[in-house]
């Protein structure tokens, strides 16, 4: 059995990977979900946020870290819906925009924020939130934005002048702003940390993939992040936290089925790697 | 969903099996699903650069320059030609005689960014990490949060002593070394762990698409109804 395994073709392994997504996928099962302290710490700092106080969701992010930051998005503009509190969302990565309107969509078009008697949204563009779509050169955007928010944008993504909207009332710069929340797959998170928070005092929550998260927690801890979601782990703790149950809680049950199969595996091949060592054969 | 959104679906399906039929062996159809993404992102790329750049940070200043349609002209606003002139004295790397007019913007780039980001580098990602690491003393409450502190303190020290060459790794400089490389293979693999979350969940999401919205209602479906 040890020589087939140690000559066991790889695409076999694929096979294993592919039956264990499958499978949990096509009859989806529950898992237990505890919330990390870094999870809590965001939902906390977005919670205390109270009615009319002015967000900015800022989206660093592609369709390649949809699976991971959409279930965050779309979990977070409901808690901040539900806050009442204001909300700007921008744009720092190019293709960010579609999936951003994609988000608010579900989200004000979904049962909880539909008025059950006309079946229209009970929230508006312009007046509950904003979006002003993407802009080139983050760190002077970020610059920028810091003493006059519409003034920079001049108009939302629909060309309506941003100054005129009910929704940024009595907002200016960075001053105005109660809390941005950056989702990132890449450098934008460094950004807000750098200059939204570092050199304007602007507090910041970000929302992160998987692949970048273990950089993220050294900010956490000294206190320049409110709070931290990590991957699609935290995007599944972020939906139990609001209680909206969406793709994030139902991806990481299958996670779990993969990421067990993933240890087997890691372990099986370093325990071939042993025995062919003791033995002295290859260990290609 | 309309023919136009079931026409999506299906060009996404068959570019998703494309793919990953890479798994199986090098082919033309991973070959092309892998070009024609190259191309689109590219394209759409440069599209929305066009319009949330192009436009509004030059086009419209220039257009408020001059005064288009009954809007009265605004001269202060001709001060956008100084960065749209120094952008296009890039374009001089093409002329052999004219190349080192490059220098000016690039030049102007790095004064400027290293102005900007050096300062505020240094204070987000090197003081207020100093700080953290020394202030964590202050009100320890439990075993827990001691530990916390100890193994942050630890990580640093041996972490700094293993990048730390001046000295040869030797003896206690050796051993605190050593402790070093198991608190960055620790992060490392950290690291590693996440990102083979990320790789799956990137998967998962995709086997929801193949299975939910293409086969489900179009496969499936489309034989299921043949037969009712």
């Amino acid at each position: 059995m040890w020589k087939f395994l140690e000559t066991i073709d790889r695409r076999w392994v694929f096979v294993l990977v592919a039956v264990a997504v499958i499978v949990p996928t096509v009859l989806p099962f529950k898992v237990p979900m505890p919330i990390s302290s870094a999870t809590q710490s965001a939902y906390e700092a977005i919670d205390a946020l109270e009615e009319g106080d002015f967000v900015i969701l800022s989206l660093g992010y592609g369709p390649s870290s949809l699976a991971e930051l959409q279930p965050q998005a779309n979990a977070i503009l409901r808690h901040c819906f539900r806050r009442k509190v204001r909300v700007l969302m921008m744009s720092l990565w190019p293709d960010a925009p579609p999936l951003g309107a994609t988000a608010v969509r579900e989200v004000i078009g979904s049962d909880e924020f539909t008025d059950a008697a006309t079946g229209a949204s009970r929230l508006f563009e312009g007046v509950d939130f904003a979006d002003v779509g993407y802009r080139s050169g983050a760190t002077n955007v970020i610059l920028r934005m810091s003493t006059d928010i519409p003034g920079f944008f001049d108009t939302d993504a629909r060309g309506e002048p941003l100054a005129s909207l009910p929704v940024m009332q009595g907002v200016r710069g960075f001053d105005d702003v109660g809390l941005v929340i950056d989702l990132a797959a890449g450098d934008s998170a460094d950004w807000w940390i750098i200059y939204g928070n570092g050199r304007f005092g602007v507090d910041v929550v970000v929302g992160v993939t998987g692949v970048i998260v273990s950089q993220m927690y050294p900010f956490l801890n000294s206190g320049q992040l409110l709070g931290l979601i990590g991957g699609g782990v935290g995007a599944a703790e972020y939906e139990a936290l609001v209680d909206a149950p969406g793709a994030g809680m139902k991806r990481v049950s299958t996670l779990s089925i993969v990421h067990t199969l993933v240890i087997a595996l890691v372990v099986l091949g370093n325990v071939i790697y042993l025995r062919q060592r003791r033995s002295g054969g290859s260990a290609a | 969903m309309t023919f136009t959104q079931e026409i999506g679906v299906w060009i996404a399906a068959a570019l998703t099996l494309c793919l990953y039929s890479f798994l199986y062996r090098d082919n033309p159809f991973y070959k092309f699903a892998e070009h024609l993404f190259v191309g689109v992102a590219q394209g759409y790329a440069t599209a929305r650069t066009y319009f949330d750049a192009f436009l509004p940070y030059v086009w419209t200043p220039l257009t408020k320059a001059v005064g288009a349609g009954d809007a009265p002209a605004q001269p202060l606003e001709f001060v956008i030609v100084i960065p749209i002139g120094l952008g296009l004295l890039f374009f001089a790397r093409f002329t052999k005689s004219h190349g080192w007019l490059t220098r000016l913007p690039m030049a102007f780039l790095i004064g400027t960014f290293a102005g900007i980001s050096i300062p505020a580098t240094l204070n987000a990602q090197i003081f207020s990490q100093m700080n953290a690491t020394i202030t964590g003393f202050d009100g320890l409450e439990g075993f827990g949060s001691v530990l916390k502190i100890m193994l942050i303190l630890v990580g640093v020290f041996t972490a700094l002593t293993y990048f730390f060459f001046s000295v040869e790794h030797r003896g206690t400089v050796g051993w605190f070394s050593r402790v070093g490389i198991w608190f960055l293979m620790i992060g490392f693999g950290s690291a590693f762990g996440n990102t083979v979350m990320n790789r799956v969940m990137l998967l998962i999401q995709r086997a929801e698409f193949l299975i939910h919205d293409w086969m489900g209602p179009y496969v499936f479906g489309r034989i299921a109804g043949l037969f009712s």
